[in-house]
């Protein structure tokens, strides 16, 4: 007995026990993730805004301080404002489509019919598959000439001859007409973002406890009046993250507009982060592509914070 | 001797006293019940002895050595969890092993010896090679039992081991539990909120409240003798009722306090006037419920009647009923501490 | 009458179902049917482009194979992938266990900054990382996305695997504390083996965020042999301003198809994680 005792306090020094001090072990699992993403996410970031303040070049590495130079010089490009316009106007027109449908899709997912599993897995391929090659996919889709679209509306005579509701020109031309060009991108946007949010909102759906919808449906609730009144308003929170994924993967998306436009007609598609590509590392013009893709961030956070404090709001439970 | 001893032990949640300040000391080969409602502080209290909580103040001791400072796994200690917490992907086999293996230097035969000893004792050997999902409730708390027993601990902790088994097969598992204890003679210590479950089973009972030790003592003590109004009216289905007099605070048990006349002895009784309100049937026995008269309002007695018992009892109708003097109990107002009937002169 | 409403309702029910399927898998569909046509049925614009006019040919597909870069990338593209799902586990494995489980109330903080991390788009941190890069000596060169990935891939999976760890019950790691083992060995003993699920989930995720991304890949890699699939064949299969449209076609779709088939074997854990995730925050 007197044995045990004195080796357990000679053993009992402070490290002794380290494997069993959740102290420890937390900063020790935690330690490696921490400097990676202060590494390569943190000091990135710094040396992005110290970049935009500085003139610093592919070419000529030397940092010398410019103040708001740069933020002046872009902000007065036609560039930079057509992109922050198109920024922002594509990702809200988009946003309220894919909110819309995401809803819609939900609903329907959250039903039991057969091939069901085939058809979630065909509605997922956009979000699954590399954007790049969806894009692609598009690209030929959308060909000024061969576009199978094109070709059924020709076939129902609705283009390509005199009096065609669509033009008498024997394509539409879809990457190549402004407007035209714009409303492909927010379609590629949605096409691509809607499954996403459609899974988030049918797992809240799905979330949603029976007995609730029992009882609704035994206190004489109609279809429209559960899904307005109980079901939609339990999925708010879920809702808004959904929103927040999507507004994110949007705004931060270069893929699509430099497969399918590469920022064109001229540069009238051009969104912040392809300009910033063009700008930062095709011309070199390092400290105003920083500062072009700086941009992004201010806006990124506040929607970040609204969304989540939003989320937090309507939670319920 | 003491086997394991506790000294002013507290644990603090931010501001929440968990445990406050409680001394304990539980003899070799007792069975020792912690009893009280949720949130008392039984199961935090179980936890630090087990290591699995860190003290913000005071020593556990466990055979004469502090293992306050000490991880689980070197106090000589295992426990049953209320969940039983087996181990979803190994085989029971695997599972009742599992703490033989924490060492790693015991061979294979040995492991196999030692858990078909557990098994065995415990009549689960058909089941070894089962997984947990596939056992019922009965057998995952075998399982669980024998996984504590191959440690061979001084101590074993039980967590509430019976409240996830069916009423009727709680009956019997602890009368099961109670003989395997005995039989193996075996320190432990028993969590639960079930009073019945601490009464017919304990050696010793400790009532806790607010993370305080409220009384500890042998089943008879604390019912019959309970320490304080905490105490009496816990314990007992209903509690002790109490009626606030001058200087004191009366109490007597709902199943002493019968009509005048089918009460055993006919000397030194206490009478009371009492109005029944409402009765209530339940099968072996009936509940009556009212007020005794001339005294206040709030005292809602309850009195627990055989159902056999041949006086009528009315709602409406005052009655006179009696309890024994020497079953009478008093307790002090402010401190809700029993008092001795002798001490009332010093109180007046 | 009943009847009538019952099938009205399955008629809507599966007609929006195949309206949903057609959006999402227009591309795909169009993709499997150019790969195999042939040059004269393809470009001829009065032919109807669903139906093959002429019969069917896999040379596309062949010179896809063999004289263009495609394997090249898909080579490079599964070597980034297996080298930084392993850097992504070993990191974010103990990361999420210690938010999860270790931390206490703090740990939630900080799990939502890395949720937050996991927001912050690389189309950010493009040209700063470029700098990094080169000043490491890892421009043009797959080490550079092999550092760089698991930026995107260790917040993502921290955030996921801590949903899996926050789901196994505290019971199971203090029984193993108990039953003699530390509290690090109750995780590697307890913890990990009842995780493989997640992890295998957290596998397929990542490595399929390696093959989506486009930013880094196309600053960081300009050398032919460098690039990987969401890069290469966009820019390189693409020769002056001549498609090869049928070899882009089966490109896209050899490496899309496989990709939402995994992806959507481990769908609901994707979804539970984001979720788990979203309504705590």
């Amino acid at each position: 007995m007197e044995n045990h005792a004195t080796q357990n306090r000679k053993w009992s020094g402070r490290f002794r026990y380290w494997t069993d001090r959740e102290d420890i072990l937390s900063s020790l699992f935690l330690f490696p993730a921490v400097i990676y993403i202060v590494a390569l996410v943190g000091v990135p970031f710094l040396i992005a805004v110290a970049f935009s303040f500085t003139d610093v070049t592919a070419g000529n590495t030397s940092l010398n301080f410019t103040g708001l130079d740069n933020f002046r010089a872009i902000l007065k490009t036609p560039q930079f404002s057509q992109s922050l316009k198109n920024t922002i106007s594509f990702t809200i027109i988009s946003q309220i489509i894919i909110i819309i449908l995401a809803n819609i899709l939900a609903l329907v997912l959250s039903m039991d019919f057969k091939g069901k599993w085939f058809a979630r897995f065909l509605i997922m391929l956009p979000w699954a598959t590399p954007i790049a090659l969806g894009t692609i996919g598009w690209l030929w889709l959308l060909d000024s000439k061969f576009s199978p679209i094109d070709w059924t509306f020709r076939y129902l005579h609705l283009l390509g001859e005199p009096d065609a509701l669509l033009g008498d020109t024997k394509n539409l031309f879809y990457l190549g007409r402004l407007e035209l060009a714009k409303a492909s991108i927010i379609l590629i946007y949605v096409w691509r973002m809607l499954p996403l949010s459609a899974v988030i909102l049918m797992a809240g759906l799905t979330s949603i406890p029976q007995d609730l919808l029992d009882q609704a449906d035994v206190d004489g609730a109609g279809f429209w009046r559960i899904l307005f009144q109980i079901k939609l308003p339990l999925i708010l929170p879920i809702m808004s993250i959904a929103v927040l994924f999507s507004i994110i993967f949007t705004v931060g998306d270069m893929a699509v507009v430099y497969v399918l436009t590469r920022g064109g007609p001229v540069y009238y598609t051009q969104v912040l982060p392809t300009w910033a590509y063009y700008k930062g590392i095709e011309s070199g013009a390092l400290a105003e592509g920083a500062a072009t893709a700086l941009f992004l961030f201010p806006v990124l956070l506040a929607v970040a914070i609204f969304v989540l404090r939003f989320s937090r709001r309507t939670e319920v439970t | 001797m003491a086997v394991i001893e506790i000294r002013n032990l507290s644990k603090h949640f931010d501001r929440v006293h968990a445990v406050d300040g409680v001394d304990l000391a539980i003899p070799d080969g007792e069975l020792a019940v912690i009893l009280g409602p949720s949130g008392c502080g039984k199961t935090t209290l179980m936890r630090m002895i087990a290591g699995l909580e860190k003290p913000t103040s005071g020593t556990i001791s466990i055979d004469g050595v502090d293992v306050t400072e000490l991880p689980p796994r070197v106090r000589p200690i295992a426990m049953v969890f209320q969940s039983y917490a087996l181990y979803p992907h190994m085989t029971v086999f695997n599972n009742i092993a599992f703490p033989l293996k924490a060492h790693g230097n015991l061979s294979k035969a040995v492991i196999k010896e030692k858990v078909e000893w557990a098994a065995s004792i415990l009549g689960i050997e058909k089941l070894l090679e089962r997984k947990p999902r596939q056992l019922s409730g009965g057998e995952r708390q075998r399982v669980a039992l024998g996984r504590a027993l191959v440690k061979e601990p001084k101590i074993l902790l039980l967590d509430e081991p019976l409240s996830n088994l069916d009423a009727k097969l709680r009956a019997s598992a602890r009368d099961e539990l109670q003989r395997f204890q005995r039989r193996l003679g075996i320190t432990t210590i028993f969590v639960t909120h079930d009073q019945i479950e601490a009464l017919g089973m304990g050696d010793r009972i400790i009532v806790m409240s607010q993370g305080k030790v409220m009384q500890i003592g042998t089943p008879q003590e604390v019912y019959h003798k309970s320490a304080n109004t905490f105490v009496a009216t816990f314990l007992g289905s209903p509690g002790m009722n109490l009626i606030k007099q001058e200087k004191y605070l009366l109490g007597f048990r709902p199943e002493q306090f019968v009509p005048q006349e089918t009460a055993e002895r006919k000397d030194d009784l206490q009478l009371f006037p009492f109005t029944v309100k409402r009765v209530e049937y339940l099968g072996a026995e009936q509940q009556v419920y009212g007020t005794v008269n001339g005294m206040n309002e709030e005292n809602r007695i309850i009195s627990s009647l055989s159902s056999e018992t041949n006086v009528k009892i009315e709602p409406g109708q005052t009655y006179t009923f009696a309890v024994h003097k020497d079953q009478l109990r008093y307790f002090d107002p402010d401190s809700g501490l029993l008092v001795e009937p002798g001490q009332m002169g010093d109180l007046k | 009458m009943k009847n009538i409403i019952h099938w009205t309702k399955r008629v809507i029910l599966y007609g929006a179902v195949g309206i949903f399927c057609f959006f999402s898998a227009s591309p795909f569909i169009w993709m499997v049917i150019t790969m195999f046509k042939q040059d004269r049925d393809l470009y001829r614009s009065a032919n109807n482009p669903f139906l093959y006019n002429l019969s069917p040919t896999l040379d596309h597909l062949r010179l896809l194979l063999v004289q263009t870069n495609f394997p090249v990338f898909l080579r490079n593209s599964v070597f980034i992938g297996v080298l930084v799902v392993l850097i992504t586990l070993v990191i974010s494995i103990p990361a999420a266990y210690s938010l999860a489980r270790l931390a206490g109330r703090w740990g939630e903080r900080a799990g939502i900054g890395i949720f937050l991390v996991y927001l912050v788009p690389p189309t950010l941190l493009f040209i700063p990382l470029s700098r990094v890069v080169v000043s490491l000596g890892l421009n043009n060169s797959l080490w550079s996305l092999v550092l760089v990935y698991p930026t995107i891939t260790i917040p993502f999976s921290t955030w996921l695997l801590m949903g899996f760890f926050k789901s196994i019950p505290k019971d199971l790691e203090e029984a193993a504390r108990v039953d003699g083992y530390s509290r690090l060995m109750s995780f590697i003993k307890v913890v990990m083996p009842l995780s493989i699920s997640g992890v295998v989930a957290v596998t397929a995720f990542t490595f399929t965020l390696t093959l989506h991304e486009f930013v880094y890949a196309l600053a960081f890699v300009t050398s032919s042999a460098q690039r990987t699939i969401s890069v290469g064949v966009p820019t390189e299969l693409v020769r002056g301003d001549v498609f090869y449209w049928q070899s882009l076609m089966a490109a896209a779709a050899i490496v899309a198809i496989p990709v939402g088939l995994i992806y959507n074997i481990f769908l609901d854990r994707l979804v539970a994680g984001f979720t788990m995730g979203a309504v705590k925050g």
